[in-house]
Parts: structure tokens; sequence; C-alpha cells
């Protein structure tokens, strides 16, 4: 072995345990959500509000009607997170996740921090993926609060009695329990594809508020052609539809079409949204921040 | 922050070409495709969702022997008016005709019309045939008001499910709306004046648009004696209310017809008398 080969080696050996990695990134990253107010606000925003909106629904004298579900928010607990989740699709969620996602990369344009983030030891690279895990599981944990704060205040506050399904069928409570669970599950693709793109938003905006407000206003203009009459053929590219794919669940000879379509056109939106996301990070000069 | 201000034509390039492809191939692929909401599906899918629901009305009203397999539903639907503007397929309004199976009902009012608003997710809202299944409310086996199960429901159908056409296509009433103008008719019989001097000769108005309407003027010997206006609605019979002398009995009486809306089978009708 000759000595030309040694040196690299031990210099490779050498920076890797002297440079921190991704981990450290990460939890530096965690940290810095952490003391955000409004990070925290959301997460308990997650956890109380459907509390509050489970009793408004249960203090209605005439059922919303004219959503999914609505007709039975008196007849069964289960039929409420359903009401709930066709709700919150429609630009809750989005806001939820770009709260934190579209913060992510434009916090540091807007308080000046690129050029000292940078200038630590590890590379744009493992600061983006770094950026990008704390964004991605900041949406999984909000959803996850939301959906399990909404189910339970559901079942305590109105009850646990059979489901009436999309087909008119009639679902025991004990199969309603994981069919709900499972729907809310099937909003897991979307979120995370909104989220992709509030970094997209957040990474070349250098704006918060802009990326913030982006991805809801794009996911509202999406819901609304996505329900116009004649451009049905646009549904399987917007970010919208898989949120919708939960009603194959609830029918009586369940499919998954619209789910298999939900989760690649989800994961289309997410890679090409990071990607772009990745090669401007990469690409950015920072020596004017 | 400086970046943001310093936003150039050159940047824009890229958005403006990636919006227009955007453009352009949704277009493209709008005026290609489409719509998963298919006469088939639907048809289908209310026949299940409805049978579902018809039992669970049957429980509540305690008719025993009511099952989704007795019941066989068979379902039309339509999008528009059938063979003057069928649309086909597409979300909207849709018409469908139903017929099913149950002895506790009139099977003679069947096929129930229901009324359904499908939405471009493959979910509709249907309204039944209140005639057949009851209003919003219905009085339970315990008589009590419960929310009736069929008056009012929702559904989904699998957009990608089975699309083959059900062979139903005797279930829409085949009632053709009459297209040409009424035409008012008088019956030619005897009048018989009563004590007041009054005749009531019958009219009537033919099946047709809009009806009939005009004046008819009365003639003894030459001389006009009453004028009286007619209004009727299509396929109706109407008595026309005539004051004529009271030397007249044993005379004819001549009425010449001016219709006004609709038309007039004979405009002078000569009637005896008595």
């Amino acid at each position: 072995m000759s000595a030309s080969e040694i040196v690299p080696a031990l210099v490779a050996a050498g920076s890797r345990a002297r440079r921190p990695g991704l981990g450290s990134a990460f939890g530096w990253e965690l940290s810095k959500l952490w003391k955000q107010k409004r990070a925290k606000i959301t997460l308990a925003f997650a956890a109380v509000a459907p509390v509050l909106i489970v009793l408004i629904v249960k203090s209605q004298q005439r059922p919303p009607k004219d959503s999914l579900f609505g007709r039975f928010i008196h007849e069964s607990g289960w039929s409420v997170p359903l009401l709930i989740l066709g709700f919150a699709a429609q630009w809750v969620l989005p806001l939820l996740t770009a709260l934190v996602a579209g913060d992510i990369f434009a916090g540091e344009n807007q308080m000046g921090t690129w050029k000292t983030l940078l200038t630590r030891s590890v590379s744009r690279t493992q600061i983006f993926w770094a950026k990008t895990i704390t964004a991605v599981l900041f949406a999984l944990g909000v959803l996850l609060l939301l959906s399990v704060s909404t189910i339970l205040s559901s079942i305590i506050l109105i009850g646990h009695q059979p489901l009436v399904g999309l087909t008119g069928q009639v679902i025991p409570s004990y199969t309603a329990a994981l069919l709900v669970s499972a729907s809310w599950a099937t909003a897991i693709p979307p979120l995370l594809a909104f989220t992709c793109l509030a970094i997209l938003l957040s990474v070349l905006s250098g704006n918060p508020s802009f990326a913030i407000a982006g991805p809801v206003v794009i996911g509202m203009v999406m819901q609304l052609g996505g329900s116009l009459g004649g451009v049905e053929a646009l549904r399987p590219f917007l970010l919208t539809t898989p949120f919708e794919a939960w009603h194959g669940l609830i029918v009586q000879d369940r499919f998954y079409g619209p789910l298999e379509y939900g989760l690649i056109g989800s994961m289309v939106w997410c890679v090409g949204s990071l990607t772009w996301a990745y090669v401007a990070i990469r690409r950015r000069d920072v020596t004017g921040g | 922050m400086r970046r943001l201000k310093s936003v150039s034509l050159r940047r824009l390039v890229p958005w403006v070409i990636a919006t227009t492809v955007l453009v352009v191939g949704a277009g493209a692929l709008v005026s290609t495709s489409q719509s998963s909401v298919t006469r088939p599906r639907l048809e289908r899918d209310l026949s299940q969702t409805f049978a579902n629901r018809y039992v669970a009305q049957a429980k509540l009203l305690g008719h025993s022997g009511v099952t989704v397999e007795g019941m066989r539903p068979r379902t039309q639907c339509y999008k528009g008016v059938p063979n003057v503007n069928d649309q086909g397929s597409g979300a909207g309004v849709w018409l469908c005709y139903m017929k099913w199976y149950d002895s506790n009902v009139d099977e003679t009012l069947m096929p129930g019309k229901f009324e359904l608003n499908v939405h471009s997710n493959s979910c509709y809202t249907a309204t039944g045939p209140s005639k057949l299944v009851g209003l919003l409310t219905i009085t339970d086996k315990n008589d009590k008001d419960v929310i009736n199960p069929v008056s009012e429901f929702d559904g989904c159908f699998d957009p990608h499910g089975l699309d083959t056409p059900t062979g139903n296509l005797d279930l829409v009433p085949t009632k053709t709306s009459p297209t040409g103008l009424a035409s008012i008719a008088i019956a030619a019989a005897t009048l018989h004046p009563d004590g007041n001097s009054i005749v009531r000769p019958t009219i009537t108005c033919s099946p047709g648009q809009e009806g009939c309407g005009g004046t008819i003027v009365a003639t003894v010997g030459g001389t006009p004696i009453d004028t009286v206006t007619y209004v009727l609605s299509p396929d109706s019979k109407g008595r026309l209310v005539i004051t004529i002398p009271k030397d007249t009995s044993g005379g004819e009486i001549v009425l010449s017809v001016t219709p006004v809306i609709g038309k007039a089978a004979t405009p002078k009708v000569t009637l005896a008398i008595k």
C-alpha cells in the first residue's frame, strides 16, 4: 500500500470524525422549530380545535347535508371525523403543513442567517435534507394529532353507533373504527406533496408569508378546478384529488384506484418540487444575504 | 432578501414557459378525454345504494321480507332530455327511473323517478320519489318521527368501475310532449235555455302547447247578442255562458270563434236552440 493511497483514507476518516453530519443538522432544525411560537401554536390547534368543532357540529339543529356524512352527524360518531376530513382537506391541511414548511427555508432569508448557517461545517445538501425531514415530520405530527383528536372527541361526544357508508350500507362500529382511521391515513401522500410544494415556494421566494399562503391558494384553486364539470380529465393531476381517495374505503365494494393514482400523483409532485428546490439551494449565491 | 427584489426577466422566462406548457397540455387533455361519471356506473350504483337504504327504511317501518336480493332494482338514467338533448355523461343533474319489487308498495306507481346531483368526484346526492318512498320524515313502527333514509341519500362510485351498459332501456316513460297548437272545439248539441235564458255550450281544448284562449261572438238571426271570452288549459273541457233573447227558442244560434291562443277546429258553429 503506497502512501498516496493511505493519505486520502486518513483524511476521509478524520473528516468523518470531526465533521457534524445530517443527524446533528437535523437536531438543530428540530430545536429551532421547537423554539418557534408558531409551531407550538399549530400543534396545540391540531389537538384542541377538533374538540371545539365537534361540539359545534353536535349542536347543529339542521345537519350540513350538502357535505358527505353531514346528514348523519347526530346518528353516528364515526360520520363526524369523515365530515371533518372532507372539510380539512379543502385548505386546513395545506395550511397546517405550510405554516412550517413554507417558513423553514425562507425564514433564514428573513432573518438574514443563510451566511451564518452555511459557514457551519455541514454541507448544503445536509442542511437541505435536515430542513426537509423536519418539515415532513412536523406535517405527519400535525396530521396525527388532528386525526386522533377528531376521532376521539367524536366518539366521546357523539358515540360509536354503526356508520352508514357511501353505498348506503350499514358498517358495524368496529369496522368503522378501522375504516375511519385508514381514511385519515390516506391524507398522508397529498399532505406531504403540499409540504414539498411549500418547501419549493419557500426556497424560490425567500418570503415566508408567500410560501405559507401559496400552497393554500394553490390548493383552493385546484379544489375549484377539480369540482368543475367538463374538466374531469385534469383531476388525476391535481394535488387535491388524492384527498378524496378515502371514498373508496367507505363503499360496499371497496375500490383502491384513486388511492393508487393519488399516491403516484403525490409522489410526482413531491419529487418534482424537492428536486427543483434542491437544485435552487445548491446553486444559490448567498454572499449578498 | 436582496435576491427577491432583483427578480429579473431572465428568471421569469422558465415560469412563463412552464405555465404555457401546462395550460396547453391541460387543454389538450380536457378536449380528448371522457368523464368518469357515466350512465352504466351511475345506474349500477344507484340501484345498489337505494336498495341498501330501502332495506334500512323497511326495518324502521317494520315491513318484513324486504331484502336487497328480493328487490331486484333496475335503473335507467340520463343526463339532460332524452332523445332531444341527451348529454351522455359528466357531472351535473341526472334523472333516473327505477323499478323494484316490494309487496308493501303500489307497484303501478313504478318506475320511481330519482333526481341526482352528481359531482365530478363520482359522488352524488339523490332525491327519491316521494310517491313511493315517502317524505323527508316518516313515522316508524313505534310511532316516532324519524328521518326517511331514502328520501335523500348520498352515494359514491368507483370512477374506474365497470362501464358496460346495463341494458335497462325500458324504464324512462315515453310520454311525448305535444308540439302542435291546441285547438278549441264546440260540442254540436242542441241547447236548452234555462229559466234566465242562459245557454251553456260545452267547449273542449285539445292537448297542445299553451292551451286555448280567445273570444266567441254569438249571433241570432244575423244580430250579435253576446261576446264571451274563453281560457282553457290543454286537454280540458269548459262551458260557455251566453244569455240569449227570450224569443229565440226553436231558432238557431251562430257562434264565431276568434282564437288568440291556440286555434279553432271550426271557426263558425251553428247550434239549434229548443
